[in-house]
């Protein structure tokens, strides 16, 4: 992070919103916490803030999105051009290159309002039902669990959030022990989990001290979820907080067999 | 046959469907001549406004070109709680696509595409999947002849619409400034 903490700020404040669904959101999103005309862009300023939140995501070493990088390219360009004298001012010269950015943003704005306006509406087995809807009332299978579509900013945020809280677990891993090896931090986890039988994963993580500790121990979690002995669930989006932890199955492999190191 | 033994049959055979039920689907559980389609629309709208007036459970509502009893909203925190299935939830960027596609179909996923300034191939996949959008043709004229993209009547029953005209208009919600003559048009 090259010790820029000026960018912890945007950081938070962006991971305290939604996440954004691509550029032209990020765009919108960033114009009306300016409180600008989207028809008279101050489009150096913009830009700065835009790549300041490239930046960002680039130094949590976040892949970024193609379509994030365009609009970067796009807006720079645009930026560079208005800096630019015109020569030839008979041609296109009175051409206002910002132009070619209102058009989308507004149509993406308006679209933005038109997915408001339908979710606003009186939605089927959300606000309204039929009869028939209890149909699955006397099955004991439950229900089906959905997969979390999560994008790259619902992991930064989740990483965010691991970073810069500070839990108030019952338990956890003890990384006060020197030089631990995932392997021993493995093993601790199956033996909390085997105690416990669930866990919220910020629990996991009480004692840990830096962004290294917390990668040991969510790898722990994602190796112990591998082989089945824990399963991962998270209830729905909106949990930001990351998932909890369940006992699933004991007697899978025993992880200490092997050199983590 | 009387408005309100017509009403009352009606009423029967809407409890019966599982489907919004036109007028035209209606006239089907008639002997030729009973009753004809205007006698049908009347019942069906009286119905409509008596349900609305009283104070129901359920509304009568028009969706997708029928007629289907819906639980009135109020109710949804009790109907939730004893469903074992949660509420299918779409995500902000699947709305946005829905939106895009509601208000511009028949369109291509590179328009779409165009419009989000993102890929949108997962988020048409799922859609499809949820059978909220179909694929409605293809662009002729076009080299590869692509997919255009449009709604489905689900689309609408989950979106309490009785048809497409019934979506709000653009300009409705259109609440930016307005802009300069002719600066706009030079993208779309």
């Amino acid at each position: 992070m090259n010790g820029n903490s000026d960018n912890l700020s945007i950081k938070v404040e962006l991971f305290e919103g939604d996440s954004f669904t691509g550029p032209l959101d990020l765009l919108l999103y960033l114009l009306k916490r300016n409180e600008v005309d989207i028809y008279d862009i101050p489009i150096g300023y913009i830009t700065e803030q835009y790549l300041e939140y490239i930046g960002v995501l680039e130094s949590l070493n976040l892949d970024i999105a193609g379509d994030y990088l365009v609009m970067a390219a796009t807006l720079t360009q645009i930026k560079s051009k208005m800096l630019l004298p015109t020569l030839d001012e008979s041609a296109t010269g009175d051409e206002d290159p910002r132009e070619a950015l209102v058009g989308p943003l507004v149509e993406f704005s308006r679209m933005k309002d038109a997915a408001e306006l339908l979710s606003e509406r009186f939605i089927l087995e959300r606000d309204v039902f039929l009869r028939g809807s209890f149909d699955d009332f006397k099955d004991a299978v439950e229900s089906e669990e959905e997969i979390l579509n999560a994008s790259v900013f619902l992991l930064m945020e989740g990483w965010q959030n691991i970073i810069t809280r500070t839990p108030k677990p019952k338990f956890g891993i003890d990384f006060t022990i020197e030089s631990m090896t995932i392997g021993q931090i493995i093993e601790e986890l199956r033996q909390n989990l085997l105690e416990y039988k669930s866990a919220h994963f910020s629990e996991i993580l009480k004692n840990s001290k830096g962004p290294l500790d917390k990668a040991l121990g969510f790898l722990a979690t994602l190796e112990l979820a591998r082989t089945g002995f824990l399963r991962l669930y998270q209830d729905n989006e909106e949990d930001r907080s990351g998932p909890r932890l369940y006992l699933a199955n004991p007697d899978a492999a025993t992880l200490t067999e092997f050199d983590y190191r | 046959m009387s408005l309100t033994n017509l009403k009352t049959i009606v009423e029967a055979l809407l409890f019966v469907s599982d489907c919004p039920m036109s007028p035209e689907d209606l006239l089907g559980a008639f002997e030729t001549n009973e009753v004809n389609l205007d006698e049908l629309k009347d019942a069906l709208s009286e119905l409509t406004s008596e349900y609305s007036s009283e104070d129901r459970a359920f509304n009568l509502k028009e969706i997708a070109g029928g007629y289907q009893f819906r639980t009135r909203p109020e109710f949804s925190i009790y109907a939730l709680r004893l469903r074992k299935k949660s509420p299918s939830r779409l995500s902000r960027a699947a709305m946005e696509t829905l939106a895009v596609i509601a208000y511009r179909q028949p369109i291509l996923r590179a328009e779409i595409e165009k419009l989000r300034g993102v890929d949108a191939g997962g988020v048409i996949k799922s859609l499809m999947e949820k059978d909220l959008i179909r694929i409605a043709s293809r662009q002729e004229n076009l080299p590869g002849r692509p997919i255009l993209y449009a709604t489905t009547a689900k689309f609408l029953e989950t979106f309490d619409l009785p048809s497409l005209a019934a979506l709000p208009t653009l300009d409705e919600i259109n609440n930016l400034s307005p802009p300069e003559a002719g600066s706009l048009n030079k993208l779309f």
